[in-house]
């Protein structure tokens, strides 16, 4: 056991191993926190443009119109289809939804799950808690920085102005992603660079762990010789072709083997 | 030394390390009619080549001793 402790051959794969690990651990930490961030940024990114899309094809005079208890009717309807449509465009989108302004706060008046039987929110229903990313989607695109809560669960939500037939702002548009589609995005790329530097690390291994043997037992092969030679026995062969230090070193000690034979065929002779 | 069993020295050595002086002296001495190793000449190659390459088989592998009889007897 103490041997194999203090063998060259423990010595370098540790050193090389210990060397990959801090390399990969370093880049792994980099890579995922950068990677991680541009996932969510690309997700957001998503979120205002079809939020921007959805508004640009909402009618702000209709929605401007609807008012709690009409839900029935059909221009709700319609509007609430025309949600659904787009929300089902994409299986990752959980809800489109838009609000307007109510005194001090914010209700909801269409959501896109009314007619598909995923009906969360009536017209009017207040919006607990208004994000600033809320209120500033009535003077442009926004986005939340953070996940946020909804009678629907946890989403990232992206948000943009619908305007009326003048061009006022009458209200706003929501299209929410459920939060575990968001991290799961952002889980992909941690568990794919881990797998990346899984593999990395068992190749480096087993390179190393290769490359270290064939030179080790070419080491142990020199050794032997050198024990057998030192007990007087010179019918020794070394079959070692290397091009590197080790190489030199068979070469040289082969010369020294050579030398040590014609000295004792002469001694031989000459008795 | 000539020059000649400078350059057969520096050869042999490579091969037979440093008793290859001793295996030439005595590959010289026997079959090229009693000359001294170092007064060999361009002339004595072709012929101290061939019992060198005999010689030095005895402790090398066979390949080996042939180039090394090659190359000394090239200086010939």
């Amino acid at each position: 056991m103490a041997d194999m402790l203090h063998s060259i051959m423990t010595k370098l794969t540790a050193g090389f191993v210990i060397l990959v690990i801090l390399i990969t651990g370093l880049t792994f930490l980099f890579t995922v926190g950068a990677s991680t961030e541009k996932i969510q940024e690309s997700t957001q990114q998503e979120l205002v443009a079809l939020a921007s899309l959805t508004a640009a094809d909402l009618n702000g005079d209709e929605i401007a119109k609807l008012k709690p208890g009409m839900e029935a009717e059909i221009l709700y309807l319609m509007n609430a289809e025309q949600l659904a449509h787009m929300s089902q465009a994409d299986h990752e989108i959980v809800k489109i939804f838009t609000a307007r302004k109510q005194g001090d706060g914010m209700e909801y008046v269409i959501d896109s799950g009314y007619n598909i039987g995923k009906r969360d929110v009536k017209i009017g229903n207040p919006v607990s808690n208004p994000t600033p990313a809320m209120i500033s989607a009535f003077t442009g695109p926004s986005v939340e920085k953070d996940f946020v809560e909804r009678p629907w669960g946890t989403v990232l939500a992206g948000y943009a102005p619908i305007k009326n037939a003048r061009g006022e702002v009458i209200g706003i548009v929501g299209v929410d992603m459920d939060a575990a589609v968001v991290q799961n995005r952002m889980d992909f790329v941690g568990q794919t660079i881990y797998l990346i530097l899984f593999l990395g690390i068992l190749c480096a291994g087993l390179i190393i762990a290769i490359f270290s043997r064939t030179m080790i037992r070419d080491i142990h092969m020199l050794i032997e010789s050198a024990n057998k030679i030192s007990r007087g026995d010179t019918n020794v062969s070394i079959s070692i072709n290397r091009n590197d230090e080790i190489g030199e070193l068979a070469s040289s000690f082969k010369r020294m083997i050579t030398s040590l034979k014609i000295l004792m065929h002469q001694d031989y002779q000459h008795e | 030394m000539s020059k000649t069993s400078d350059a057969v020295l520096e050869i042999a050595v490579e091969y037979l390390g440093p008793a290859a002086i001793t295996l030439l002296e005595r590959q010289t001495k026997f079959h090229l009619q009693g000359l001294n190793f170092p007064d060999i000449g361009p002339e004595h190659c072709k012929e101290l080549a061939k019992w060198v390459g005999l010689a030095s088989a005895m402790f090398i592998e066979q390949d080996l001793a042939q180039e090394l009889a090659d190359k000394i007897g090239k200086l010939g």
